[in-house]
């Protein structure tokens, strides 16, 4: 089967969403938890060989390797209903169990120590495929195995496989409440360059964002662990539709990422999905009332910032643009809506486009699930390069100076061997998050294409730089 | 004198000798009274206007065979049957002719004038029935045409006049029912002199030099190719009757091949089937034609008895008769097509690969066929169906697939048989449809499907190697950490956005949208003449709005040379921009001037890209088309390409 794709889930974070989207992906292709097809999914007509593979007729195996350095999350997932799912040869614990104790550089160490028995499962299941394509790694930034092994595998994959594509699903840290791990500015900043240099896109999943969309739009007071991460699954889901059913276009990772991503640094995507109902539990099967949205309604909800996924903060400066957007659209589509919704956004300018190439709403009409059930006639997910998010990157690199000025907690970093001799590797980092928070700026100015990084710009020049796209954007 | 007179007048010696008697000889200085001259040579002009249409009959008609000679044919049959039926018309005349004799018999004194009066009131009638004949000769009318003449004037005001007319109309009539009847019903034409108005034209030139072939070889030579000879058969404008709109006439075309389909159903299963119990079964379906009818042949029949046992042609009846029938057949037909064969499936089918639906097979299709094309360029030809096997095989639809095949032909005297693009013009799809889709898949339907599929394959294929110049030069920035030069990037942007574009467009808002319209007439369950009318009309649709024919053509449903619309023009040119940058991108050593040309292509881009938005732009503005508007929209999404050509001008 053309095109595969193999999930790496790293981490608590990590294997926590990853496990929430191979359930979705079993509820959809009618897999049981134990990974034998259900008798009322015969009609094949979707992919399942993409995410799957099979070993007799009718039992599948996900091709996901779970990693985690400490027990916890991956026992839970052992234990579950979902036991027999997986490969038990993919799923690997460090033996000790310690965990990386939310320290980007001890995960990062243990990754090179393990990194022999890490890719011999890797490798194994990249043979095991007649024709890879990528890998997609779930994973957090800012605690220590997902963040810290994770910037070593991605490294590592860039290395030994040179022409696949490597993708992530990475999740953002919560702005709003204090955390408990208090180098995740140091964290993030060094797994933001590893998204940088190594990975070829970033699915953002704002922590932030998607804690803010389950109280406004879901109306939950305290939203946990499951319900967020029910969110996270859904835009995984929904955003590999186009390659596990069959469609006329986007049929691989190439296809779908290739249009949003215009040059190789601006690949930081963010994602919306609309409508959302606190009743999302897809394992719910009583009736719902069907909600009639229509495309032009999806279409608009989706390009209202309330709905994105990632938390840009208000745009003061208003210079801020799309780069590029993919909607995917699922359910009972009139194909001439679709032309009629582009034009309404075009004529109310609902959305503002770069100045520096020709771009526009690309439109996927998806199937869904014919197992599943929906309650909405239409509903969509977009996936969009916008320059607003490097309001993100700024905001770790304010928290990383804050703390990197103080010099605080740099010990537990200093124990680990890469930053022994000194701590070079966070100030370049540093460097490398902020050339892309430059990119992303120039990005909004129409001579973006004789753009190039200034490197080793301070933060006041990068600074003066918003300021001034900020005076000719009002001229 | 008188009774030589008459004898004259019902001469039917062909060297007109009673009256050139006459003529000649001194007779009537001689024996007729001065007064009386002018009567004698009023009747001697009755007896010539006679003569003329007895002629005529003469030379077309019947009696020739007195003599031992076949009549001559070559003129066909519905001439003929004119001959006949202006016999009948002459009774009257010959009667006429027979009281005379007998009066001059029983009274000696009988005056010329008498006689004269007695032919004067027949006069009216031999000029008319000259007149016809005369007007047939003239515009050198054949077959149905000439019914429709005699039809035309088959309201005449005299009364004696129409009854005759009536009868002349008969025999003519007779054969054309009777032709009409077989056709309807058996999907026979016994037309030797091509006087129908369907008529077999063989194509394959060999057969196609003796026009005038009987049904029964058309028959035969058919049989070698079952499946393309139901399209052979075609309304011949130049003898349809006018009373027979040329909608009704098409109705008639359908009616016949959906009996011929019938028909061929029947022989094909019983040629291919060698085993016992395949016997057995073709036995079953023997009476396929009656499936078809369902006993109710002879009530159809009866119909069209009924109609040429009328007097004149009521056209409103045969409008209703043939109405009738044909909605019968074609309910008849769409009841076997949507719940036998699964229509809608078969539709999904075609959608899925001549249309490329299956977007994931032919990314697989891509990635073998250039694979193969890179290390065996001069063997493509032969790799390209293998290539199509292989990605069936892969993506596991072998089974959906086989219906389908590819083939390629050699598109010899190129000038560029290197390129891409002239190979995949020369690609095309086989679809073996089934029994008794035939109805929907004339050649002529799949051509125009294959130029839609190469027309999309191009696209596909060229997306295919730009999304591979994209991953490379990805790859490759995030090895070297150099940047990369923003005049190929940018370019490399501009010619994705335009065929990943030009996709959409023609999948969501062309595709998708005509096909939903087809298919909901498909659900409909409608009789299967607007199933096919809604297809012709989807294909025409969809190759106006990929711009692969113009407007006009879409409109007369011309399917023979065409000229190009200057939008495809556009778009071809577009295409060669993007296989050279792929190959210039591609090649292991890039040139040295690589930058350079790459400008340059990036100049030639910007003018195609300004001059197919300014198309794009007039042909919006002068006819407000919904499709070009869809595809302007998307293109100048941002106001990006019309801003950057304003600024040029």
């Amino acid at each position: 089967m053309p095109s595969e794709i193999i999930t790496l889930q790293l981490g608590q974070c990590g294997n926590q969403i990853g496990f929430e989207f191979w359930k979705r992906l079993c509820l959809e292709h009618g897999i049981s938890p134990s990974g034998v097809l259900e008798d009322f999914a015969n009609d094949g007509m979707d992919r399942k060989d993409v995410f799957f593979y099979q070993a007799d007729d009718d039992h599948y195996i996900p091709r996901a390797v779970l990693l985690d350095l400490e027990p916890r999350v991956i026992n839970t997932i052992m234990g579950s209903a979902y036991s027999k799912l997986y490969n038990p040869e993919n799923v690997y614990l460090s033996k000790h169990g310690g965990g990386a104790g939310n320290n980007w550089a001890s995960g990062y160490g243990q990754g090179e120590k393990l990194q022999e028995e890490v890719f011999d499962i890797i490798d194994r299941e990249a043979d095991g495929s007649d024709s890879l394509e990528g890998f997609i790694l779930c994973h957090s930034i800012a605690g220590g195995t997902g963040s810290g092994m994770g910037s070593f595998i991605m490294e590592r994959l860039a290395d030994r496989y040179p022409k696949k594509l490597i993708q992530t699903f990475s999740v953002f840290p919560n702005q709003d409440e204090i955390s408990d791990v208090v180098v995740q500015p140091y964290n993030s900043m060094l797994t933001l360059k590893r998204l940088t240099t190594a990975a070829d896109s970033v699915v953002v999943l704002d922590n932030t964002a998607l804690n803010r969309i389950a109280c406004d739009r879901l109306h939950i007071q305290n939203p946990s662990f499951s319900q967020i991460n029910n969110l996270v699954s859904t835009i995984m889901s929904v955003s590999t539709t186009t390659l596990r059913y069959p469609s006329y276009m986007n049929n691989n990772l190439i296809g779908l990422m290739a249009p949003l991503i215009p040059t190789p640094q601006l690949h930081f995507l963010m994602t919306g999905y609309t409508p959302l109902t606190s009743d999302s539990d897809i394992n719910s099967q009583q009736p719902v009332n069907v909600r009639k949205t229509t495309v032009l309604d999806v279409m608009r909800r989706l390009l209202q910032p309330k709905n994105m996924m990632v938390s840009t903060g208000p745009d003061k400066s208003n210079h801020h643009c799309y780069i590029s957007i993919l909607n995917i659209i699922q359910g009972e589509v009139d194909p001439t809506q679709v032309h009629k919704s582009l034009q309404r956004i075009r004529d109310r300018k609902m959305a503002q486009f770069i100045p520096w190439g020709p771009t526009s709403i690309q439109v996927a009409l998806s199937r869904s699930s014919p197992y599943v059930q929906s309650n909405h006639r239409v509903s969509g997910l977009m996936l969009a390069n916008h320059t607003s998010i490097c309001s993100l990157f700024e905001r770790a690199l304010n928290q990383y100076d804050k703390l990197r000025k103080r010099g605080a907690f740099l010990d537990q970093f200093r124990r680990e061997d890469i930053f022994k001799d000194d701590l070079t590797e966070l100030d370049e980092s540093r460097e490398t998050v902020d050339c892309l928070v430059q990119e992303y700026a120039a990005a909004t100015r129409e001579d973006y294409m004789q753009f190039s990084v200034k490197r080793g710009a301070g933060s006041a020049d990068s600074k003066s730089e918003d300021c001034r796209s900020v005076t000719s954007g009002g001229a | 004198m008188i009774h030589d007179l008459l004898m004259a007048c019902r001469s039917h010696n062909p060297e007109k000798l009673g009256i050139r008697a006459f003529n000649d000889t001194t007779v009537i200085d001689q024996f007729i009274h001065p007064s009386e001259r002018e009567i004698f040579m009023g009747i001697l002009r009755i007896i010539k206007v006679y003569q003329e249409v007895e002629q005529f009959t003469h030379s077309m008609g019947p009696q020739t065979n007195a003599l031992g000679e076949l009549p001559d044919l070559s003129r066909g049959y519905y001439l003929l049957n004119l001959a006949k039926g202006i016999e009948v018309a002459l009774e009257e005349y010959y009667a006429e002719i027979t009281r005379l004799e007998k009066y001059c018999f029983g009274n000696k004194r009988t005056s010329l004038s008498y006689v004269h009066s007695a032919l004067q009131a027949k006069l009216p009638l031999l000029v008319f029935l000259r007149n016809v004949i005369m007007e047939i000769q003239v515009l050198q009318l054949r077959g149905c045409v000439l019914l429709h003449n005699l039809h035309q004037q088959s309201l005449h005001g005299d009364i004696q006049l129409a009854t005759a007319l009536k009868k002349i109309m008969k025999p003519v009539k007779n054969a054309f029912f009777s032709s009409l009847a077989h056709w309807l019903l058996f999907g026979v034409i016994d037309d030797v002199h091509s006087e129908f108005f369907i008529k077999f034209t063989p194509t394959d030139a060999v057969d196609g030099s003796s026009f005038s072939k009987s049904a029964s070889n058309s028959l035969m030579s058919a049989e070698k190719n079952p499946e393309d000879y139901i399209w052979q058969y075609e309304v011949n404008l130049a003898q349809l009757p006018g009373f027979l709109s040329v909608v009704l006439a098409e109705k008639v075309l359908f009616v016949g091949q959906t009996v011929l389909v019938f028909k061929m159903g029947r022989n094909v299963k019983v040629k291919n089937k060698t085993d016992q119990l395949a016997v057995k079964l073709a036995e079953l379906n023997r009476d396929d034609i009656y499936q078809l009818w369902n006993g109710r042949e002879s009530e159809f029949f009866q119909m069209v008895v009924d109609l040429s046992n009328d007097d004149t042609i009521n056209v409103f009846r045969v409008e209703n008769v043939i109405n009738d029938i044909k909605n019968y057949v074609s309910t008849r037909l769409s009841e076997i097509a949507v719940n036998e064969v699964d229509l809608e499936r078969q539709m999904a089918l075609i959608k899925d690969f001549f249309l490329l639906g299956r977007g994931e097979f032919y990314l697989e299709f891509c990635s073998q066929m250039i694979g193969t094309m890179e290390t065996y360029r001069e063997e493509r030809f032969k790799n390209v169906t293998r290539s199509f096997e292989l990605a069936a095989t892969v993506t596991g639809i072998s089974d959906d697939l086989d219906k389908f095949s590819l083939s390629c032909q050699r598109t010899t005297g190129e000038p560029d048989e290197n390129s891409d693009f002239h190979f995949l013009q020369g690609l095309s799809l086989k679809y073996k449809y089934e029994w008794p889709l035939n109805l929907l898949f004339s050649p002529k339907t799949i051509e125009r499907y294959n130029k839609i599929f190469r027309f999309l394959l191009i696209i596909r294929t060229f997306q295919y190697e730009i999304q591979r110049v994209w991953a490379k030069q990805t790859w490759k920035a995030k090895k070297v950490g150099v940047p990369l030069n923003n005049k190929i990037i940018s370019l490399r942007n501009y010619l994705m956005f335009f065929l990943n574009n030009m996709q959409y467009y023609i999948q969501v808002d062309v595709l998708e949208s005509q096909f939903g319209i087809l298919l909901n007439v498909i659900k409909r369950k409608t009789d299967f003449e607007e199933i096919q009318r809604a297809h012709s009309i989807f294909l025409a649709n969809v190759l106006s709005h990929c711009f692969l024919i113009t407007e006009s053509e879409a409109q007369m449903n011309v399917t023979g040379c065409q000229n190009q619309n200057p939008i495809y023009g556009t778009l071809l040119k577009l295409f060669s921009i993007c296989e050279s940058f792929a190959r210039m991108t591609q090649s292991k050593d890039p040139p040295d001037d690589l930058v350079a040309e790459v400008d340059q292509l990036n100049e030639s881009f910007g003018v195609q890209i300004a001059s197919l938005i300014q198309l794009l732009v007039d042909v919006k503005s002068a006819s407000c088309l919904g499709p070009l508007s869809q595809l302007l929209l998307r293109l100048d999404f941002n106001h990006w390409f019309s801003a950057s050509h304003n600024t040029s001008e």
